[in-house]
């Protein structure tokens, strides 16, 4: 099993709901909610390219932003560091780094077909 | 309860690059709804406004214009809903109006987005998304809403060239406005080959950037005849929210908020659906047009370019939508356009729209987006005979 980032959020206590992000309370039931850990693997919802960036992200256009559901986990927002050919919706991706307060993906890796009996 | 009704209107047109202040834009559309009243003295003025702090670094925005119109010693308040700050606006007025203490109030919205770099009013609009967990990932709003309209073709097989018909339609609509910011025909050809801003949404997907104020005069609708022949009865005002965030939501090609709004604003204005004559919709974003006929009951999910496709949307269809060019071609001065909305609802209902007049119209919705949904006003207009 290679090495995977866990990615930790908070889970409703009463209704299940979970975030990436630190909530006070949450949002759909305003219960308690409970710091956990998720696995750092998912599935892009629907993704986007940002050419025309904010203050601050200039150099860094054209960049790839997507929508996440987490396996087992809360849907998030995040960058893919692929490039936008290889982005697709329903694409596989790996949780690289969790740097300035913005999780970053990538495409998760295929099995080399290779070294596949 | 007390009923309030719009008894004049007054609107700026919509440029980009002038030098005009807020000051003198919101002065403009205020003095011409004032004057449209015949009123001089009003009890309470209310300010719909997003980013006046951010980009002219000037807010109190309440006190300021009630000095530039000579109404010192009223109660003032500045209303920020991000986008959907001229609806708000005009909601907390209609409530003001309902609670009795005051009489006949001013609302207006005024926003400056011109002569800033991009960056810099892009960074602005991402105020209304959630500036801890979102605005760190680079995403803009175009961003946001390109990943709604990538979703939305996704899961209903729309092609992005059936969606391009609402800027098609606002950009013809707008030719007869005087007061619209691109008074310029285009074609499906010319959306879907302008430059891509955030794939997929291209440049003639998004609304532009303008400056522009609208304002309107309220009262109780049982006096309202004393100011003016043709008064417009706010039929019902709502408000409804959603999270904060687009990723927070299971199902991002809806907006809940709007749903619920119009679900109560039809509700207490007794009508439905298809009762409504005349719609004006947010259509910041081409994709969000065509949401807001399905969110709003015109159609189902999934189906809201078929009523672009058979032409009801069009001024002499069966649901006249954006007639003076919407947001995306009579402009959007982000917090001012709710209030362009209800001014120009008020213009047709009164039979005053002049060559973007629905004839007989009686009815209109004007729905306004706050953020990426995340605040929705909407007023039902009924015209008084």
């Amino acid at each position: 099993m290679p090495f995977s980032l866990q990615l930790t959020g908070y889970v409703c206590r009463k209704c299940g709901w979970a975030d990436f992000h630190p909530v006070n309370l949450c949002p759909r039931c305003s219960g308690e909610v409970k710091q956990s850990t998720f696995a750092g693997e998912g599935k892009i919802v629907t993704y986007t390219v940002i050419r025309y960036p904010p203050k601050g992200f200039e150099n860094q256009a054209p960049y790839v932003v997507a929508i996440i559901d987490i396996e087992n986990g809360p849907r998030v927002i995040g960058r893919v560091s692929n490039s936008v050919d290889e982005v697709k919706i329903g694409s596989s991706v790996t949780l690289l780094s969790t740097r300035e307060d913005a999780l970053e993906f990538r495409l998760s890796a295929l099995p080399n077909p290779d070294t596949v009996p | 309860m007390r009923e309030a009704a719009v008894i004049g209107v007054g609107m700026t047109s919509i440029t980009a690059g002038s030098r005009r202040s807020l000051t003198d834009l919101f002065v403009e559309a205020a003095k011409q709804a004032l004057d449209d009243a015949g009123v001089h003295r009003v009890d309470s003025v209310y300010v719909g406004n997003m980013m006046s702090g951010f980009l002219q670094n000037q807010e109190h925005l309440g006190a300021l214009m009630a000095t530039a119109l000579g109404q010192e010693g009223v109660p003032t308040y500045k209303v920020e809903g991000a986008c959907a700050s001229g609806g708000v606006a005009v909601n907390a007025a209609v409530k003001a109006l309902f609670s009795g203490l005051e009489e006949i109030v001013l609302v207006g919205a005024v926003e400056k987005m011109s002569g800033y770099a991009t960056p810099e009013v892009t960074t602005g609009l991402m105020m209304a998304e959630d500036r801890l967990n979102v605005a760190p990932t680079g995403v803009t709003f175009v961003g946001l809403n390109a990943m709604i309209a990538r979703e939305y073709m996704h899961r209903y097989r729309v092609t992005h060239e059936s969606i391009a018909q609402f800027p098609v339609l606002c950009h013809r609509n707008a030719l007869d406005n005087p007061k619209a910011q691109f008074r310029k025909k285009i074609d499906l050809q010319d959306v879907l080959q302008s430059p891509l801003v955030a794939d997929p949404l291209r440049l003639l997907d998004c609304s532009g950037i303008g400056d522009g104020a609208a304002a309107v005069v309220l009262a109780p609708k049982n006096i309202a005849k004393k100011f003016t022949d043709c008064p417009v009865e706010v039929a019902a005002s709502t408000i409804a929210s959603d999270t904060i965030s687009l990723y927070q939501r299971p199902n991002i090609t809806t907006f809940e908020a709007s749903k619920q709004a119009a679900g109560r604003a039809y509700k207490i204005a007794g009508v439905k659906p298809k009762d409504i004559d005349v719609l004006e919709v947010h259509d910041a974003f081409s994709i969000l047009g065509v949401m807001a006929l399905e969110d709003l009951g015109f159609a189902e999910k999934g189906s809201g370019t078929q009523l672009l496709d058979e032409g009801e949307c069009n001024r002499d269809g069966r649901l006249p939508t954006n007639t003076f060019g919407g947001l995306k071609a009579r402009g959007h001065p982000v917090g001012a356009s709710g209030l362009y909305q209800i001014a120009e609802l008020a213009m047709q209902l009164k039979n005053e729209a002049d060559k973007c007049q629905v004839p007989g119209a009686e009815v209109g919705l004007a729905q306004s987006v706050g953020g990426i949904g995340s605040t929705v006003a909407i007023h039902i207009l009924r015209g008084i005979n």
